[in-house]
């Protein structure tokens, strides 16, 4: 349950739903099945600023870029996941 | 100079030209920020964010509109300066997204709504302490300047 209200899946409409069906389209298929089809809790809160959510999904291709590194991905996954558990997050 | 090589310049700026399309989405995230809150709250979130992380020296390039005084006030100690209710309860979430964002619960976010803020301009809020994070701490470990505000 998140601190803030999310727009789900199937109230999204015009820009949000546009970037929500693109999101989910772009998750590796192993992450989209085992979320059920349904997109992670952080894309749904920035539901509420559609221009905002459209920045945000920019700014991870064009800053974290994940995969583009040449780190690795799992070396990639390893920083991140030091970084939540700094962060003390559940994530 | 740089900690980092960068494609010219000594700014943190220059470091986001050495990867394509970084610069864009740095500024698209920056423009749409920007839009959902005064300038006035951005720089009170920068300028406080910059002293809990102990980087004084790069308070006067977020500061923007704000004097001196209650700059260097807000970075030593933002609760002893004089600012609203409002901006001090973002300040207080600020503080706590930025040194233990694990402990932030309902009940921070519930302030900034008795604060008379929205779901939408909370999520921005977050959104700024959450950028401001990113590109201090960036500009800290590349040893570089920040995008200056203007006040």
């Amino acid at each position: 349950m998140s601190f803030i209200r999310t727009i789900s899946e199937s109230e999204a409409t015009g820009t949000t739903k546009a970037i929500y069906e693109k999101t989910l389209a772009n998750l590796r298929p192993s992450v989209r099945k085992r979320r059920g089809n349904r997109l992670p809790p952080i894309v749904k809160i920035f539901g509420l600023r559609p221009e905002l959510l459209e920045a945000r999904v920019g700014f991870d291709k064009g800053i974290y870029r994940p995969g583009t590194s040449g780190l690795g991905r799992r070396r990639e996954e390893l920083i991140a996941t030091q970084v939540a558990a700094l962060s003390d997050c559940k994530f | 100079m740089s900690r980092l090589r960068t494609v010219s310049g000594n700014r943190f700026e220059d470091i986001l030209r050495a990867a394509p399309g970084a610069l864009e989405a740095d500024a698209a995230m920056y423009r749409q920020i920007k839009t959902g809150i005064t300038q006035r709250l951005y720089s009170l979130i920068g300028v406080t964010v910059a002293g809990l992380l102990g980087l004084e020296r790069l308070v006067e390039s977020v500061q923007g509109p704000l004097d001196d005084i209650t700059a260097s006030q807000v970075a030593r100690e933002w609760s002893s300066a004089p600012l609203t209710e409002m901006e001090k309860a973002v300040l207080s979430y600020t503080e706590k997204g930025t040194l233990d964002e694990g402990s932030v619960r309902q009940r921070d976010v519930d302030a900034l709504r008795e604060a008379g803020m929205d779901d939408a301009h909370i999520l921005t809020i977050a959104t700024a302490i959450a950028y401001h994070n990113y590109v201090l701490r960036a500009a800290a470990v590349f040893d570089v300047i920040p995008r200056r505000e203007v006040s």
